[in-house]
């Protein structure tokens, strides 16, 4: 099991704090185990930032809101329902806009690639 | 796109592109001596996540000055990728068909281009610097294309 910020810390590193960040556990290794949970989590959040970084929105930066949607999309395709997702993206919203980060703001940062190993 | 920008791409238009790739012409780069080397280079995914990182630092900078003129980077990248998209196309045409080069060579300049031009478009909010200098070495005829050592120690890669 390994700890996911919800908030991803490699976007919002300078707004929100590291440990203040919500953080949902997930099981399975981000990197080296496909087909966990948290691996999924993260390879469905790879397609969304990759879109910005290769893809056809490169050198744009996604809204906090858009962002919201993908940590939505990724929290079901790592196998929450879609209730629990909806929540959980629900309080990651909270905690960024308790950090004035508004839905309609520009992410500050797109991470880098984390290099997951292909299954 | 702001006056700036529109003499920046002038700059860039005037230049030789690539006209001294692979001359050691230089002590404050580390020359490749290959388009292969180049293009293994360019398409790591440290170089790719360094301009990445380059990019960030520009908007967070961007962003703790003016939070409004951040909010019109999407729109401001747009417009400028109009201009650079079909330029960068023109400009490396040659090169990739005498070369045979592949896709993730457009990626980058590409890349380079248009935050060439964005660090332009908000110079007057922080001023012009990685991009800038990657710009430099397209001027000079060479492509700035990886890092030696841990960034920012080190030495720039360039073809």
């Amino acid at each position: 099991m390994q700890a996911n910020h919800l908030n991803q810390n490699a976007v919002y590193e300078g707004v929100i704090p590291k440990n203040d960040g919500l953080a949902v556990g997930m099981r399975g290794n981000a990197f080296t185990e496909p087909a966990t949970p948290h691996y999924e989590f993260h390879k469905s959040l790879e397609r969304f930032w990759e879109r910005y970084r290769t893809g056809s929105l490169k050198g744009q930066r996604p809204t906090n809101a858009e962002y919201g949607q993908a940590l939505q999309e990724a929290l079901e395709a790592g196998g929450l329902t879609r209730a629990e997702a909806v929540d959980l993206a629900a309080q990651a919203a909270k905690q960024r806009a308790a950090y004035g980060l508004a839905p309609t703001d520009l992410v500050p940062r797109v991470p880098g690639r984390i290099g997951q190993k292909k299954p | 796109m702001h006056p700036r920008t529109i003499a920046t791409l002038e700059q860039l238009e005037e230049a030789e592109w690539f006209s001294h790739v692979g001359v050691k012409d230089t002590t404050a780069a580390i020359v490749l001596s290959s388009w292969q080397e180049a293009i293994e280079h360019c398409a790591s995914d440290d170089w790719q996540g360094l301009c990445l990182e380059a990019t960030n630092q520009l908007c967070e900078r961007i962003v703790e000055r003016s939070k409004e003129r951040f909010r019109k980077w999407n729109e401001i990248v747009d417009e400028v990728k109009g201009s650079t998209e079909p330029f960068v196309l023109r400009k490396i045409k040659a090169v990739v068909q005498e070369h045979n080069l592949p896709p993730v060579f457009e990626h980058t300049v590409q890349w380079d281009v248009l935050h060439v031009c964005m660090e332009a478009e908000y110079a007057d909010v922080f001023p012009p610097a990685y991009y800038a200098s990657q710009a430099y070495w397209y001027v000079k005829g060479h492509f700035p294309c990886g890092w030696q050592g841990q960034f920012p120690k080190g030495k720039l890669l360039i073809y």
